[in-house]
């Protein structure tokens, strides 16, 4: 089978990939989800984007990509941003399948740096394009040593690192890509999604996998699996909170984008998934930024 | 064997192995929730439908596999080979991954590469083929992919054969992960699965 593009006559086999290597990536996906938060090591390909474009994501994708899915691509919550439109496109090109940006309606979502704020429902996968897969790596820059850290569940370091956090600032300082451990065994980097997002992470009902292209890394946690983010019984874990609700909707429960409106410094907070502030704002749901136009 | 003693692989090779390839992943994210085969393709005795669907899904030259005695005759390494390119492995220690009829199973665990601490993903995965799923006794499963525990009985599976499983969930991260092939449907147990005996 293959997608046939109206524009240059091009072919491409099925979802870009050639057999063997989806096989490859396939076989890599098994073991990366009977081993939860093992980085299992893949032959990552050169795709026709940069690293850094979430080249690990979409390999992830066109592997378990089937004709009937129905796809959504977000970038930092976003839908309608350049790296989400561009990756949609790509699919819809070459493997045909259909695209939506409702969350609700996704059978696969590739994200980059967020979780949408609907809680997944079992019929669906959540792709992450991951930078650095590695969360020991700024702590020891030997994949030898990370490696052995991690057979040894030696974890102790990443623990001084959020101490030493506490010790400088107060409280534990690191915003995004904050350390979990998954199912009691490995600490896990959940790509740098801010750490709003990492309860949503402890057992969803979907099936969360993980592609990062340059280091050429795939992880995975199964549904219903525990991820707990590390801290310390005299400071617990928190989630970043706003004084004031989304100003298009009026969500006070969800990540905000702060988004400068003027040179006079004027500001405005919005939800940073826009599908989820767009189905509320079609609810009639008005935040105070609404109501001040009207 | 001449090419006109072959059975053809899958009737349309790409889609075919994507939605089977599903249905694998699906059911090792879920362990224990036995899962219909999406397709099948034409298969050659002995073995099972949805042995067959795992073997052309992830096999390719890449992946040394082994089969018990039962299961071995010119016929399945000559599709083998034809339809994966796959190479056939003697010596179970080091093939990637085993077919065996069920009966087989606590023998063949304890033979099978279970990964190293550095590289727990260098473990075989082991195919069972088991008649079917709604045998008596069986096990309670609990772990990740469940969200409280799942009931799992599929035929054949005797006293030892589980105690084997119970063995290999212990070696957790290392460890073989198996998929249960049945004539229509499939199942997997991934080495994090907590297994409790049933009484039958």
């Amino acid at each position: 089978m293959s997608t046939e593009t109206q524009d240059d006559g091009l072919e491409y086999n099925f979802a870009y990939l050639d057999e063997q290597t989806k096989r490859m990536i396939r076989r890599a996906l098994l073991k990366a989800v009977a081993v939860p938060g093992y980085q299992v090591p893949f032959a990552g390909r050169e795709m026709p984007m940069p690293y850094g474009w979430g080249t690990g994501g979409i390999q992830v994708t066109a592997s378990i990509l089937e004709p009937d899915d129905v796809l959504k691509v977000i970038d930092q919550g976003a839908d309608d941003t350049t790296n989400a439109v561009s990756i949609r496109k790509f699919f819809q090109r070459v493997a045909g399948v259909a695209t939506t940006e409702k969350t609700e309606g996704a059978t696969l979502i590739q994200t980059r740096h967020r979780i949408p704020e609907m809680p997944l429902h079992e019929g669906q996968i959540l792709v992450y394009q991951v930078p650095i897969p590695e969360p020991l790596r700024f702590l020891e820059p030997r994949e030898t040593e990370t490696r052995k850290m991690h057979a040894l569940e030696e974890y102790g370091l990443m623990h001084v690192k959020l101490y030493e956090d506490i010790a400088r600032h107060g409280h534990i300082a690191t915003t995004y890509a904050y350390p979990v451990k998954v199912n009691d065994r490995y600490i896990m980097d959940p790509s740098p999604t801010p750490k709003f997002d990492n309860p949503k992470m402890n057992r969803c009902a979907a099936l969360q996998l993980f592609g990062a292209g340059r280091e050429k890394r795939i992880y995975a946690v199964p549904p219903y699996t525990d991820v707990v983010s590390l801290d310390f019984e005299d400071h617990p874990f928190e989630i970043q909170a706003w004084d004031n609700p989304c100003s298009l909707c009026g969500e006070t429960n969800s990540f905000l984008d702060e988004v400068i409106m003027d040179d006079q410094g004027t500001r405005m907070f919005v939800c940073s998934d826009t599908d989820h502030c767009t189905t509320r704002q079609q609810q009639g749901y008005q935040g105070p930024g609404q109501e001040a136009a009207e | 064997m001449s090419l006109t003693d072959l059975a053809p692989g899958f009737a349309d090779p790409v889609r075919d192995a994507a939605v089977s390839f599903r249905t694998i992943l699906d059911a090792m994210a879920r362990p224990g929730d036995v899962k219909s085969l999406p397709v099948t393709a034409p298969v050659p005795a002995p073995f099972n439908a949805a042995a067959i669907c795992v073997a052309l899904s992830l096999l390719d030259p890449d992946t040394p596999y082994w089969l018990a005695p039962d299961l071995r005759n010119d016929r399945i390494i000559g599709h083998f080979s034809f339809h994966t390119g796959a190479p056939f492995e003697a010596d179970i220690h080091k093939a990637q991954f085993a077919f065996f009829p069920v009966a087989d199973l606590a023998r063949v665990m304890k033979d099978l590469s279970i990964g190293t601490d550095e590289y727990p993903d260098r473990s075989a995965t082991a195919i069972a083929l088991v008649p079917g799923f709604d045998s008596a006794g069986g096990v309670r499963l609990a772990g990740p992919g469940i969200e409280t525990t799942c009931d799992f009985a599929p035929g054949g599976m005797t006293t030892d054969a589980w105690n084997a499983l119970e063995r290999n969930a212990m070696l957790f991260p290392l460890g073989v992960d198996t998929i249960f092939a049945g004539p229509d449907s499939l199942a997997a147990i991934p080495r994090s699965t907590r297994l409790t005996q049933l009484e039958a």
